[in-house]
């Protein structure tokens, strides 16, 4: 997988997708990180305003928000996940917050599916390896300047 | 909190027309979507005999939350309206496939709440729940809806199995999406 502000030569073509009846794109990792993923938006979460408290009791806004990604495969892969920026940390930093949701069911070689935990578990780390901080920063910044 | 649902023919006199100004109340002026609304009053092509509704009062007999339900095996939302949000996939025609639309929970006898608070929390847990419990007594096995897409963290957050569809997209200036949900296994307890 690779960020849209970061293409990776070394990327091989997408693989073939197909929608399920239950609404899953199924695919294997592997063929998912073969995918590129575009930043569509992020967005504040003002209904979701939280506090940080320090140990010391002194205590500093977090902004929270969400992110949507997207691929440009049809049909398209699909993943939105919260995050939320500490203004205690020095320099702020997005941090992924909670689960990560998609229409993705990762399957084995054997086409069984990994379900729905274990496939978070895999779009956990995926995110991880993500530049998709920058994104959101820039986009942040812009619609809410 | 009291729960009614049915279809019209069912619901008290004057109830649906509660029901389309709590909607209007929401959607048109909260919210600011752009719906075919009259004199206070919200409702569409899709408010049919055969729609099935469920909507909750408070204590004071305020309408507190609204669902629609629809067959998918008839003219539904998604499937004449936003079928891109389907990523691709032909909208369901399934008499175990019903779509959950115009779904509400906002307290407008709380002063604080803001626009985005479409979803207070005791009333939406208590609203999708019934919603579902209602789609399975009507035969559904699973759910799609059109949504905002504030609503998935929720429905997840309520522990109820849901996946999107496809990825969001901003109509209207909205960020909307399908989303799916399983009523087998989170009609119960």
């Amino acid at each position: 997988m690779n960020a849209a502000a970061r293409p990776d030569p070394t990327v091989r073509e997408p693989p073939r997708l197909s929608v399920s009846t239950d609404g899953y794109v199924r695919l294997t990792p592997t063929a998912f990180h073969a995918v590129r993923l575009l930043h569509l938006f992020s967005e504040l979460d003002p209904d979701a305003a939280a506090v940080a408290v320090s140990p010391a009791g002194a205590s500093a806004a977090t902004l929270v928000g969400f992110t949507e990604w997207a691929s440009e495969t049809l049909p398209a892969l699909s993943l939105g996940w919260n995050w939320r920026l500490a203004a205690g940390n020095s320099p702020a930093r997005y941090e992924r917050d909670g689960e990560v949701r998609s229409n993705i069911m990762f399957i084995d070689a054997n086409g069984r599916d990994y379900g729905a935990v274990g496939t978070d578990a895999l779009l956990r780390e995926a995110i991880a390896a993500l530049d998709w901080q920058r994104a959101v920063t820039d986009y942040i910044s812009n619609r809410y300047a | 909190m009291r729960v009614i649902s049915g279809a019209p023919s069912g619901l008290p006199d004057g109830f649906f027309g509660r029901v389309a100004h709590y909607r209007h109340q929401v959607f048109v002026e909260q919210l600011g979507w752009q719906l075919s609304a009259q004199d206070g009053v919200e409702s569409d092509q899709f408010d049919r005999p055969d729609t099935v509704y469920v909507a909750i009062e408070d204590h004071e007999g305020q309408i507190a939350g609204c669902a629609r339900l629809l067959p998918t095996t008839r003219p539904y939302l998604l499937a004449e309206v936003f079928p891109e949000l389907l990523n691709g996939l032909s909208p369901p025609s399934d008499p175990a496939v019903w779509e959950l639309s115009r779904f509400a929970a906002m307290d407008f006898n709380q002063p604080a709440a803001t626009p985005l608070a479409q979803f207070s929390t005791s009333a939406t847990a208590l609203l999708m729940r019934e919603a579902m419990a209602c789609a399975a007594r009507c035969g559904a096995e699973r759910l799609i809806t059109v949504s905002p897409v504030g609503i998935e963290r929720l429905i997840r957050r309520l522990g109820i199995q849901a996946h999107r569809a496809g990825p969001p997209m901003r109509i209207g200036g909205h960020a909307i999406f399908a989303c799916w949900i399983e009523v087998q296994g989170s009609t119960h307890g």
